[in-house]
């Protein structure tokens, strides 16, 4: 990762500022008081001193009141800057967080698999760790560069030559923002690797909780685990390793600049052979070296601040491509409502691929009839569930399209549709459809209006599930405690609930035994509306008024007769 | 200063890394010292007007300043190194104490709020221990050394030097409690805000079907907010912290620049001695600005320490569990099941109640019984995830083990990583040979071969790239290689066609031959064949016709 493209890595977060630009000036100009009456500190204390062994005096009751007041001053700055600056940063880590989930709720489930853990990953501990960047950097970088301003000019008025060692000290200092810069930045992102991978192999053994015990595979995760966070104190140690050279380098850089201003001042009073006489007073030395040190280590600071942000750039550029992720439907710019009555369902010359393979599906068609219940047969892989996905709108198709047709004929992409409505009008039911953490009530109404629980059990009665289950009781992640029976029959209650005037459904009964994958098929057979049902099982597909081949090898092809499950199936 | 216990205790368990990075760190802080000395005395030679001595003086930073960069750089490596070690520990002992059976049936367990605190909450707390712990040994071990030159130089320098450290380092004190209960707020949130994210993001294509995307959204954002304002909670107890730090390191230092002010004014002291009071004074607040800086960088990550605690991150270490069978285990001939009953924690009825089972190697067992009649429950009891309350499991008349056991769930979990490593999860010395003849077994070597890349194709998270029948295939053939004395299968057919269904039950007899095979089945042509079918029916297994 070179420079530009780390540039353009951080350049595309700072959108998220913009809300916050009067915080950024606020923090900027209370930043810059506070570090400017921490330098005001220094100075008017070493001159004090200076003054105090050179000539024995003791400063004026002036410079009392000031010393006294900046220090209390000083400590109220430093807590609002603190505070005002980490306050936006939250802020904007929150509305990063929003931008990611949208991003991801427009573009998953992708056409290629990806990993929850990874995507937790950087929705989580990569926007946690932007705290830094918004919260240290564009407004301290300002009030880094005023401090050295001031001190230089400052120093310019007391003693030139001074003042040309404080320059030349900030010119070289501002070099070790790019020291290790590409070195630090691949550190980082080795690190932010190694986050992932475990972040992913945690959600894997957990998952497979069942097979990770009944296997005995603990000790071996613990290995990994163990390997993997070995392997990430090594890239950390190479970059604090790394990071702290560049600030030995800063700290060696400062000192030369201490050493030159007492030798220019030396010089100056006098002191060293032969030199311009006495131009300064050595009683001034010691603020001079102080407003030095100061407006050097201002500079620093913000160099530092700078070699903090490389390993932060793998990050950032994760967060900025996981928000710029492009939807996998279309949003329609002026979308329609779902027409009113009974739906019919039309694929007009669809085409769909994922993204390496050779087509799934080449201009398939195919049309069901409002009310009527259509099964989708074919071997494994041929495009059952490709179509189940694409009439339920969670991919557009590459070509052709998906309409849903009214009692009158009308067709209407659903591409064109309200998402909210069509999704009314619309359940599905998948293969691997999940459960969620909460009460079974929470599941039964997720996305939909609330409803009497007369309603809801009414419905589990449908597809049998009272008995053993009640609205109040806690499902836990995916259904935990519940059979592959019992969760297609909640899944099916699900989709059922909506009151939808089209059922999709994928293999539901799949891993079902007998007697509830005839309680299911009875349930969707006396279900009031169109059914697109993928399955391989013929008792599931005989029970539906035809069935429909799905191959991959003859797409759109007709052949004239089949027969499925002991009935004649028609072909269109 | 702030004492977490539980680190400090991890800390002390390495003792050789602890000491290395805590004496470097003081040798760091003594090269400070030394170049204050030597700045002192360049600028006394300055005032004095003694040329050699301001270049032998300046000659000496800039040697102390390299010699103190290298010292920086060892302990850095060394306060990493312990960090590390650290993380190590508590990562391996909280795996293994949250990878067990009775999370499988726990409602309120959360795959998120786990792997947040297992990621980011373990990383969280290296920056205290490399950081700053090492930082409050430095501070305790010269703070006072620096105060008692000081104090030999100046004792009202001393006494504001002394005052400034102790407010710095007590004040924090004062709220530690409060920091502590919001601490514990910020990480709930956290954790609660992972969970719900990771949930959403395994169920997007439930969420987007069902039209929930705008409600999860909403639930989320509430939890975002909720984080947002316990992290500015948090902060806010954090920077009073800093800010009291701050105050305490400033007064300080013009406190002992007035006691110097005095000391140069009456000309007690010579001008060098005067300079090193400030400077000396300046270095002792040191370590107490280190400290507030490392804490500043730290503080977030100790929140998840109260959660780690509860996830037994830092119990000590438990010894593995059940890990894979001795390779040396024969087949066994019996497995019985006696008077054997259990109810879940709060339920009414006993789920399994009196349920005596006996099968034998040489044929295949089948069980049958409706959905939620507890077959499941059963299969977890043979496995050892749940206890029973009451009853015998006994292999060839000793206790079984969950190492005895194979299962093929009936929706298999498969992990992301190649085919490859899928199969051999259970049987890492298998050959190809083997892995071959178990997949053709199972019939599932002809989808193998047709996948790009064979057996090193990538399997997608939870085996989602796989159709549900190919994953049941797949685990069969995993149960297969594992080569255990017991084989439990749950529907093994569920997902296939009726060819290749009769293809696994012939295959499940064959292997009946050499293993007891327990199958979970209703469908009648699996059940063909099969000579004891039992039917599960109130917890107790009866004989029915096949």
């Amino acid at each position: 990762m070179n420079a530009a493209s780390a540039l353009r890595s951080f350049r595309r977060l700072l959108p998220a500022l913009r809300p916050e630009w009067r915080g950024m000036v606020g923090s900027y100009l209370v930043g810059t008081a506070s570090a400017l009456g921490l330098a005001a500190i220094a100075v008017l204390t070493a001159w004090a001193v200076g003054h105090a062994v050179a000539e024995r005096r003791w400063p004026d009751p002036a410079w009392w009141v000031l010393v006294v007041g900046l220090v209390l001053l000083r400590t109220l700055l430093t807590w609002r800057e603190m505070d005002v600056s980490h306050s936006l940063a939250y802020r904007v880590l929150a509305r990063l967080r929003m931008a990611l989930f949208d991003a991801y709720a427009r573009s998953v489930p992708a056409r290629r698999h990806e990993h929850s853990g990874r995507a937790a990953a950087t929705a989580m501990g990569d926007i946690e760790k932007l705290e830094f960047f918004y919260a240290h950097t564009i407004a301290q970088l300002g009030s880094s560069l005023t401090v050295f301003a001031v001190a230089l000019l400052t120093t310019t008025m007391l003693l030139p030559e001074a003042a040309l060692v404080v320059a030349a000290g900030g010119a070289i200092v501002t070099t070790t923002s790019l020291y290790g810069a590409r070195a630090i930045r691949r550190a980082g992102a080795g690190e932010q690797r190694e986050r992932e991978e475990l972040s992913a192999r945690i959600v894997d053994a957990f998952a497979g909780l069942r097979e990770v015990l009944g296997y005995g595979l603990a000790p071996r995760i613990v290995a990994d685990a163990d390997a993997a966070t070995r392997r990430a104190t090594a890239v950390a140690r190479r970059r604090e390793l790394l990071t702290q050279l560049i600030a030995g380098a800063r700290e060696l850089i400062v000192t030369a600049v201490v050493i030159g201003v007492i030798a220019v001042g030396a010089a100056a009073a006098g002191i060293i052979a032969g030199a311009g006489g006495s131009r300064l007073s050595p009683a001034v030395l010691p603020a001079l070296v102080a407003l030095a040190v100061a407006g050097v280590t201002a500079v620093a600071d913000a160099t530092t601040t700078l070699t903090q942000i490389h390993p932060l750039t793998a990050g950032a550029e994760r967060v900025g491509t996981a928000i710029a992720r492009p939807p996998v439907v279309t949003v329609p710019g002026d979308p329609v409502p779902v027409p009113g009555g009974p739906l019919g369902l039309r694929f007009r010359d669809v085409s769909f691929s994922y993204d390496d393979a050779q087509p799934t599906l080449v201009a398939w068609s195919a049309e069901l009839a409002p009310s009527e219940h259509v099964g989708l047969a074919g071997s494994s892989g041929a495009g059952k569930s490709t179509l189940i996905a694409l009439a339920a709108r969670l991919w557009d198709p590459s070509a052709g399209a998906v309409e849903l047709v009214g009692a009158d004929g009308t067709a209407t992409p659903i591409a064109g549709l309200d998402d909210a409505s069509f999704r009314a009008a619309v359940a599905l039911v998948e293969q691997d459809a999940r459960l969620f953490h909460g009460t079974l009530r929470d599941n039964l109404l997720r996305g939909t209006d609330p409803r009497p629980d007369a309603e809801l059990t009414a419905v589990l009665d449908r597809v049998g599930a009272t008995g053993w289950i009640a609205l109040d009781d806690e499902l836990g992640e995916g259904g935990l405690r519940l059979s592959g029976g019992q969760q297609a029959r909640l899944c099916l209650a699900r989709a059922l609930v909506r009151r939808p005037r089209i059922l999709l459904v994928d293999e539901v009964t799949a891993s079902l035994d007998p007697d509830t994958e005839r309680a299911v098929s009875d349930v969707i057979a006396a279900f009031d509306g169109t059914v697109l049902m993928a399955s391989h099982r013929q008792q599931t597909l005989a029970r539906v008024h035809r069935v429909v081949r799905v191959d991959r090898t003859a797409p759109g092809a007709a052949p004239p007769q089949d027969v499925e499950g002991g009935r004649t199936v028609v072909w269109r | 200063m702030l004492i977490v216990g539980q680190l400090w205790r991890e800390a002390a368990r390495l003792p050789a890394a602890a000491g290395l990075s805590v004496a470097l760190l003081v040798l760091v802080l003594a090269a400070h010292i030394a170049q204050a000395v030597a700045i002192a005395w360049s600028m006394a030679a300055v005032l004095s007007g003694r040329p050699d001595d301001v270049v032998a003086a300046l000659l000496l930073i800039a040697g102390i300043a390299v010699l103190r960069l290298l010292l920086s750089l060892a302990q850095t490596a060394a306060a990493t190194r312990l960090g590390g070690q650290v993380r190590q520990a508590l990562r391996r002992r909280a795996l293994l104490a949250s990878l067990v059976p009775g999370r499988l049936h726990d409602t309120g367990a959360r795959d998120g709020a786990v792997r947040a605190s297992l990621g980011d909450g373990i990383d969280g707390t290296d920056a205290y221990v490399s950081k700053y712990l090492p930082a409050v040994a430095q501070l305790v071990i010269v703070s006072p050394v620096v105060v008692a030159v000081i104090a030999l130089l100046s004792p009202p320098a001393a006494v504001g030097v002394a005052g400034g450290v102790l407010v710095a380092v007590l004040g924090p004190m004062a709220w530690k409690r409060m920091m502590a209960r919001r601490g514990l707020d910020h990480w709930d949130s956290y954790e609660g805000l992972g969970a719900d994210l990771l949930e959403s993001l395994r169920g997007m294509a439930t969420l987007r079907a069902l039209g929930d995307v705008s409600g999860t959204r909403r639930r989320l954002d509430a939890r975002s907010e909720a984080l947002r304002r316990a992290t500015e909670r948090v902060m806010r107890a954090s920077l009073a912290e800093t800010a009291v730090t701050d105050f305490a390191v400033q007064a300080g230092v013009v406190a002992a620049v007035v006691a110097a002010l005095a000391d140069a004014v009456s000309g007690r002291a010579p001008a060098f001695e005067v300079y090193l009071v400030l400077l000396l004074a300046s270095e002792a607040f040191r370590p107490i600005r280190d400290l507030s800086r490392h804490w500043h960088s730290g503080f977030l990550g100790l929140t998840a320490i109260p959660g780690l605690t509860a996830l037994g991150a830092f119990d000590a270490e438990r010894g593995h569990p059940a890990g894979a069978p001795s390779p040396g285990d024969g087949p066994a001939e019996t497995l019985s099941v006696s008077g054997l009953r259990f109810r879940y924690p709060g339920g009414q009825a006993a789920v399994v109640d009196g349920l005596d089972l006996t099968a034998r190697r040489g044929a295949l067992s089948a069980i049958a019984g409706p959905s939620g009649s507890g077959k499941s429950t059963l299969f977890d009891l043979l496995l050892g995830f749940l206890t029973p309350e009451a009853g015998r499991i006994d292999l060839d008349g000793r206790p079984l083990r969950s190492a005895d056991v194979a299962v093929v769930a009936q929706r298999p979990v498969l992990f992301a990583g190649t085919i490859r490593e899928n199969l051999l999860v259970a049987a890492t010395e298998a050959d190809d040979e083997s892995l071959v003849a178990a997949c053709r077994a199972a019939g599932i070597l002809p989808e193998i071969h047709a996948l790009p890349g064979g057996f090193d194709a990538e399997v997608a998270e939870a085996g989602a790239s796989l159709s549900g029948g190919q994953r049941q295939r797949l685990a069969l053939a995993r149960a297969l290689l594992a080569r255990r004395p017991v084989l439990l299968v749950d529907e093994p057919t569920s997902a296939l066609d009726t060819a290749r269904a009769a293809d696994v039950i012939e295959t499940l007899h064959a292997v009946a031959r050499e293993r007891i095979v327990i199958m979970i089945s209703h469908r009648p042509e699996s059940l063909a064949g099969v000579p004891s079918v039992l039917r599960l029916r109130d917890g107790r297994l009866e004989r029915s016709a096949p």
